[in-house]
């Protein structure tokens, strides 16, 4: 895992009681408990780290279901928008 | 207790600066969603809005007038005259002191404190306008609104956010209601709609990108609107002695608070504010024929309303007409309930239901009859119209038409 993906996650698990240890790239959002608001502020987060744009709406759903939904979208975002930033 | 019916409506909408205008496109289904041209919106991710079109604030004031006066006071006043000058009420001196003026508004002179902040943080001017504060306080319409017209009763602002058009109706109600007033001026108004406001509700992540389609399956959130909608409210006794034009009578108002997320809307919140109007007003469930949906268009929402509507209103809910208007005029924040109190209110009057346009697909979690599309004429005997803000805070005002001449009320 990238230093970006590990970082991604460090930041997911930020907004979660659940501890970094058991969070996994299949870890469904609901079961580590982030509800729908504190994932804006989630991917506000990610976007300020990163200095990216992540385009999401919430009335969208479906596009975020777990960890990796975000590692795999966010680090491509990243490449993309700001190349290689590592 | 006094019945209190409504005698005056003015409107600025992103449908039509006055109420007859207003009227006709809601009728007929048309939308004022389109490109934001205020600013530049290159730096948004959401460039769309419902703005109010062809409004020149200085050809409705004088000069020093306008120079004090922040977008959201100018839609106060402006509807606040055409309200009067529709009721036919003439305000004497003695009126005066018995009339109140109570608007709601959720975010106040959004436009002055935007431009000048941006003056001081951004292009490090040394000083800024003498009338930043004057024009951007929350009471600012309200007290243009007194100065304007005269009146030297009651007068305050209300803010719950996007329910703050219907809380001050609901209050203005009371007034008149307990005998505090003989009239009141009330109603709301809202200008929201610029660039800092704007990256704000991006950041929710609620906007819909394109247009506003409320209960439809392909919904993608709400689309921001401004303006503001005034009414004259008094007494049934006083509007017949005068012979004036009644609309409908503002039979109840019913309040309640969520107490639980400060974004997400709950059902039991909303059942028990449509509740409390209908216990209010004296209205049973199969009574109601419309209901203006707060409908905002996200997910959310229009689930949760749904939901609400069939706990408070039961087997009635089937059959009544449900139509969110805001597809077409968008929504105004603050103002989204009176502009929304005003559709209810010429629903009645006229007997049609305006539709829900934009809408494509049923969504299998929006199952009432949310008159798609198309205007439906049909007798209306009572209506309500729905408003839950931001915050969990919820207002419900409940409309009955008026027979024409009638010492009582139901029609």
């Amino acid at each position: 895992m990238s230093d970006t993906q590990e970082k991604i996650i460090e930041i997911i698990a930020s907004f979660s009681p659940v501890d970094r240890e058991k969070i996994t790239l299949e870890t469904n959002l609901t079961d580590i408990e982030i509800e729908s608001l504190e994932f804006v502020e989630l991917v506000f987060q990610l976007e300020e780290e990163f200095d990216v744009s992540i385009p999401y709406n919430a009335n969208e759903v479906g596009k975020f279901k777990n960890v990796e939904d975000i590692v795999f979208q966010v680090s491509s975002i990243i490449e993309e928008q700001n190349g290689f930033k590592e | 207790m006094r019945q209190v019916v409504i005698t005056g409506i003015g409107v600025v909408t992103s449908v039509g600066n006055t109420k007859d205008e207003f009227w006709h496109c809601l009728v007929e289904g048309e939308s004022g969603v389109g490109n934001i041209e205020q600013f530049d919106t290159e730096k948004l991710n959401i460039k769309v809005g419902a703005e109010v079109k062809n409004f020149h604030g200085s050809d409705h004031f004088s000069k020093s007038q306008y120079s004090l006066l922040d977008r959201f006071s100018q839609f106060a006043v402006v509807a606040a005259r055409e309200a009067v000058s529709d009721s036919g009420v003439t305000i004497s001196d003695e009126i005066s002191l018995k009339t109140a003026v109570i608007i709601g508004t959720g975010a106040g002179g959004q436009n002055t404190q935007d431009d000048n902040y941006r003056k001081i943080y951004s292009e490090g001017t040394r000083r800024l306008h003498p009338f930043t504060i004057p024009r951007l306080m929350i009471n600012s319409a309200v007290s243009h609104v007194t100065m304007d017209l005269g009146i030297r009763g009651p007068a305050y602002a209300i803010a719950s956010a996007c329910a703050s058009g219907s809380h001050a109706i609901g209050q203005a109600l009371n007034l008149i209601r307990s005998g505090v007033t003989e009239i009141a001026l009330t109603g709301g108004t809202e200008a929201c709609i610029t660039f800092g406001t704007m990256k704000g509700w991006e950041a929710l992540r609620v906007m819909a990108p394109d247009t506003c389609n409320p209960f439809s399956a392909d919904r993608r959130g709400m689309v921001l609107g401004e303006g503001a909608a005034m009414f004259v409210l008094e007494s049934l006794e006083n509007a017949q002695a005068r012979g004036a034009k009644i609309y409908a009578e503002l039979a109840g108002v019913g309040m309640s608070a969520d107490a639980s997320n400060i974004v997400e809307p709950s059902v039991d919140g909303a059942a028990r504010a449509i509740n409390e109007a209908l216990r209010e007003a004296g209205l049973e469930p199969e009574d109601i024929d419309y209901v203006n949906a707060h409908g905002t268009a996200t997910k959310l929402n229009d689930i949760t309303e749904t939901m609400a509507l069939h706990k408070s209103l039961g087997e009635s809910a089937k059959k009544v007409s449900v139509s969110s208007t805001k597809s077409m005029h968008g929504h105004a924040l603050g103002a989204a309930g009176a502009i929304e109190c005003a559709v209810t209110a010429l629903a009645v009057f006229y007997g049609i239901v305006p539709p829900t346009i934009n809408f494509t697909e049923p969504d299998k979690e929006c199952d009432l009859d949310y008159t798609p599309n198309t205007a439906r004429k049909t007798k209306i005997r009572a209506a309500i119209s729905n408003s839950f803000a931001f915050g969990g805070l919820n207002a419900v005002l409940a409309l009955r038409k008026v027979k024409k001449g009638s010492k009582n009320n139901i029609n």
